[in-house]
């Protein structure tokens, strides 16, 4: 398995391959006379719902071992897979490669927010590595159960969990099965959603996957065209826009005459106050519509001043916050690292 | 950039940048390989400074610029 996987073409019921016929309960403290097993769970439903406080809406162990990684946010080029992979992988304790990133669709994974830019792995890694710390923890506490030594006696490598001489794998104990145990989540959804539970993740210097410079495999399939952008995508039935604004800050549609776009008669006009724009079948009619609709705007006075003076306001503008920086690192040494080989800007 | 190279017969500038591990989002590549593969076409062994001139005038919003700047001097050398 990659760990760029396109989430449409994986259900989360798809991935728990193996009959998906057991859910197993797991409570706290957990020991194995508290997993409970029911035949057909699916069909009766007895699926954990896709909610915040599931362990299950964030990490799954499938048959063959590999964990999928329910993310409820979006790549879009900041390396999520890569980052989210290594920090679910290393608090399992499995290989980077075992670990599947699945993203981007809200049926397979919580509201984490949106992609987010460059805070999308401190705001939705956070998360990610509470419940694979907390998946590690609770299948760590059900192999203490299974097999008969105390669970501060075990240690986990590669998803086999051993004491030195017993050991189970976690396909074994839960492998095509969902966990059914409940997180102590914040209320809150997106960027500010927390919902750990009483696992402690692993502490920096324990790291062994995450800090690694991993490839990433979304770079060779941009570079040879082989995959989409967003605004090569074509749906049954999708229209393109195209909105209108004014010249000036804070002007509005007063008047707009539709006629003036009646050669292009497959464009609409869509005008609701301040908001003004075309629709088309054809994104050629809505650029060219947009082009040719003549628009009346009202007058209106900027809260700022023309270009050639905007710099002189910007510097007599008042502070409002201040805040001092503080060193907390050496700024010569990382410069001269990260650009070494390269000549001044 | 489709008609440049394939996986298996990629152009230098498509080899360099998997191996720089170039693009974040990747949404501007296309002009800035196909604009360093006609400079290298038409400039052997250029110097850094005339890489960036030939590059000028190209935004990276992702910021991956220094990335770029490797690819293509990796690629000169493939090239050679």
């Amino acid at each position: 398995m990659t760990n760029a996987q396109a989430s449409s073409t994986l259900s989360r019921r798809a991935l728990l391959k193996g009959g998906g016929a057991l859910v197993v309960s797991v409570g706290m403290p957990v020991a194995l006379g508290r997993m409970l097993a029911i035949n057909s769970a699916l069909a009766q439903g007895l699926r954990p719902p896709l909610v915040p406080n599931e362990l299950a809406s964030y990490i799954a162990i499938n048959a063959d071992g590999s964990v999928s990684a329910f993310f409820g946010k979006m790549d879009m080029g900041q390396g999520l897979f890569v980052a989210i992979g290594q920090m679910v992988a290393e608090e399992l304790d499995v290989p980077f490669d075992r670990v599947s990133v699945i993203m981007g669709d809200t049926a397979t994974s919580v509201n984490q927010g949106g992609a987010s830019g460059s805070t999308g792995i401190q705001s939705g890694g956070r998360q990610m590595r509470m419940a694979a710390a907390e998946a590690r923890r609770v299948l760590v506490e059900a192999a203490a159960g299974k097999l008969g030594v105390p669970a501060d006696t075990l240690s986990v490598s590669d998803g086999e969990v051993s004491d030195g001489g017993k050991k189970v794998t976690y396909a074994e104990l839960i492998g095509g099965r969902y966990f059914n145990v409940p997180l102590d989540w914040n209320k809150q959804i997106g960027n500010a959603l927390y919902a750990p539970d009483t696992a402690q993740p692993k502490k920096p210097g324990e790291y062994k996957i995450v800090g690694k410079s991993i490839r990433r495999e979304d770079i060779a399939p941009k570079v040879f065209c082989q995959q989409d952008f967003i605004t090569d995508l074509k749906l049954p039935g999708m229209m393109h826009g195209r909105m209108l604004r004014p010249a000036v800050a804070g002007a509005v549609p007063v008047k707009v005459d539709e006629t003036s776009i009646r050669d292009i008669p497959r464009a609409r006009v869509v005008w609701d106050k301040g908001f003004l724009g075309i629709v088309a079948e054809r994104e050629w009619d809505a650029i060219q519509a947009s082009q040719k609709l003549k628009v009346e705007w009202s007058n209106a006075a900027p809260p700022f001043p023309d270009a050639d003076a905007l710099y002189d306001h910007l510097r007599k503008a008042p502070v409002r916050k201040r805040e001092e920086e503080k060193p907390t690192g050496n700024v010569d040494e990382v410069f001269k690292r990260t650009f070494s080989g390269f000549p001044g800007p | 950039m489709s008609g440049l190279g394939t996986p298996h017969k990629p152009h230098p500038l498509q080899t360099a940048y998997v191996e720089e591990q170039v693009p974040q989002c990747g949404y501007c590549i296309n002009g800035w390989i196909m604009t360093a593969a006609a400079f290298l076409r038409d400039n052997k062994k250029p110097s850094e400074s005339e890489i960036r001139d030939a590059l000028q005038g190209l935004k990276c919003r992702c910021g991956t610029h220094l990335s770029i700047l490797r690819a293509v001097k990796r690629a000169a050398e493939m090239m050679g």
